[in-house]
């Protein structure tokens, strides 16, 4: 799977490298059982340090959507994968709905920003 | 994201440094441990004993001398050919000196009849221990190497790394016995031969250990993970009893990179093909004509990753996900 952060972006680094995973999980790219890199390979590869990178994966692991192993390093958790299916299949409904009373993308991701 | 392009380039030899000076530095403890513990104990040692445990410093010397000149040679890729190989075999081979040492002082010490070290089981026991630790020490440094030879170049905004993994399969397992097989049998034969010349009073068969490890190796597979990043490409093999600890190449020496299919063959003892299962596999050719391949699953993805990269680009690897379904193009 892909990491890709921005170290001038306003968003801290271990949200860049949570956000990587939701969306690999979300896009079907990482399936449930997958394992994650070891903290300390992604962090030399991205020239961070260990710990942004095991904030990442305990955020992750807060939301349900990582099994942390001892020895076995992160793994993509079944629930995560299961509400992460829910949410494409609740956005895919949006869409269509959208679609259905001629909206466009557009108007619709303005939509959601007013609402929020 | 901010703007900002990726950095292409990799700094080489002085990362690994460290790595080569951990390597001196415990190559050269167990050196003085040994010649510490016979200069203490020596005159403890029946005669026989004393022979086998004494041996002249200037070999060992010689070889740290070597291995420090190595830092210091001014090479750009110093040790990329030989690093790996020879942290494992060197500190295999100082780890089996230091087990039989171990084994001389502690079976002779006060002892009036000489006993081999090989003449039991824990002593036999010990030395495999000593050579199979000083392997994987060895081998775990050679990893360091490859991992840390080749970093960011230049600090760079945006980072990128892609990571996958494969295993061995039953064609790798059929290629790798064969070969095994035919490295084996002749050994098998010479230990059959000349096997009280190796060790006098063995009562487990030198045979019985060879074709145990050969077994062992063939049965245990290998395991090989790869990282993309915006230097280097990286591969490290995990097997414990290959001495192919895996290989890097920089995005900068790359000539190409391809998806092809490929197949484990015996009897190939080339370092850069990792080819451990029947199917797709990623090769890259570099600027001088090397050719470097792993078998790999995502290999149209990460030709993707590397051609992005390579470009300055945001890696895009949805394209090649779906590209990665259909028939590969290059076939070897």
């Amino acid at each position: 799977m892909l990491f890709e952060i921005d170290t001038l972006s306003s968003a801290p680094i271990y949200g860049q490298i949570a956000a990587c995973v939701r969306r690999a999980i979300a896009d079907g790219s990482l399936k449930a059982g997958s394992k994650l890199p070891p903290s300390r390979d992604l962090a030399r590869e991205l020239d961070v340090n260990m710990h942004t990178v095991q904030r990442a994966y305990t955020q992750l692991r807060e939301e349900g959507l990582l099994e942390l192993r001892q020895g076995r390093g992160a793994i993509v958790a079944s629930g995560g994968v299961a509400s992460s299916a829910r949410l494409n299949s609740l956005i895919r409904d949006l869409l269509s709905e959208a679609d259905a009373r001629g909206l466009t993308t557009a108007e619709l991701a303005r939509l959601m920003e007013t609402m929020r | 994201m901010s703007i900002g392009r990726y950095a292409r380039g990799a700094r080489s030899a002085p990362a690994v440094n460290p790595v080569l000076l951990g390597f001196v530095a415990t190559y050269a403890s167990i050196v003085v441990l040994s010649f510490a513990a016979v200069w203490a104990l020596g005159s403890r040692l029946p005669v026989e004993a004393r022979q086998l445990a004494s041996f002249p410093p200037e070999g060992e010397l010689i070889a740290i001398v070597v291995y420090l000149a190595l830092i210091v040679l001014p090479r750009a890729n110093r040790m990329r050919y030989a690093l790996e190989t020879i942290l494992p075999i060197g500190l295999s081979m100082l780890g089996a000196y230091a087990a039989i040492l171990t084994a001389t002082l502690w079976f002779n010490i006060d002892a009036t009849v000489f006993r081999m070290p090989f003449g039991s089981l824990p002593g036999i026991g010990l030395i495999l221990c000593g050579t199979f630790a000083g392997w994987l020490v060895g081998r775990y440094l050679g990893g360091l190497a490859i991992s840390r030879r080749l970093r960011r170049e230049a600090a760079s905004s945006r980072r990128s790394a892609w990571f996958a993994e494969t295993s061995t399969d039953g064609s790798w397992r059929r290629a790798s016995g064969v070969t095994t097989g035919l490295i084996t049998l002749p050994v098998l034969l010479l230990t059959q031969a000349t096997s009280p010349a190796y060790a006098p009073g063995s009562p487990l068969p030198l045979q019985l250990l060879l074709i145990g490890s050969w077994a062992f190796a063939v049965v245990v597979g290998d395991h090989a993970t790869i990282s993309i990043s915006d230097a280097a490409v990286k591969v490290r093999t995990r097997s414990w009893l290959s001495n192919n600890a895996g290989w890097s190449v920089s995005l900068s020496e790359i000539a190409r990179a391809e998806a092809v299919t490929d197949r484990p063959k015996p009897l190939i003892f080339d370092r850069n093909r990792i080819v451990l299962r029947t199917g797709p596999a990623l090769e890259i050719k570099t600027l001088t004509g090397s050719r470097y391949s792993l078998s790999l699953d995502e290999a149209p993805e990460a030709v993707a990753v590397i051609e992005a990269l390579r470009s300055g680009a945001p890696p895009d690897v949805s394209e090649a996900e779906d590209s990665g379904r259909e028939p590969l193009s290059a076939t070897r």
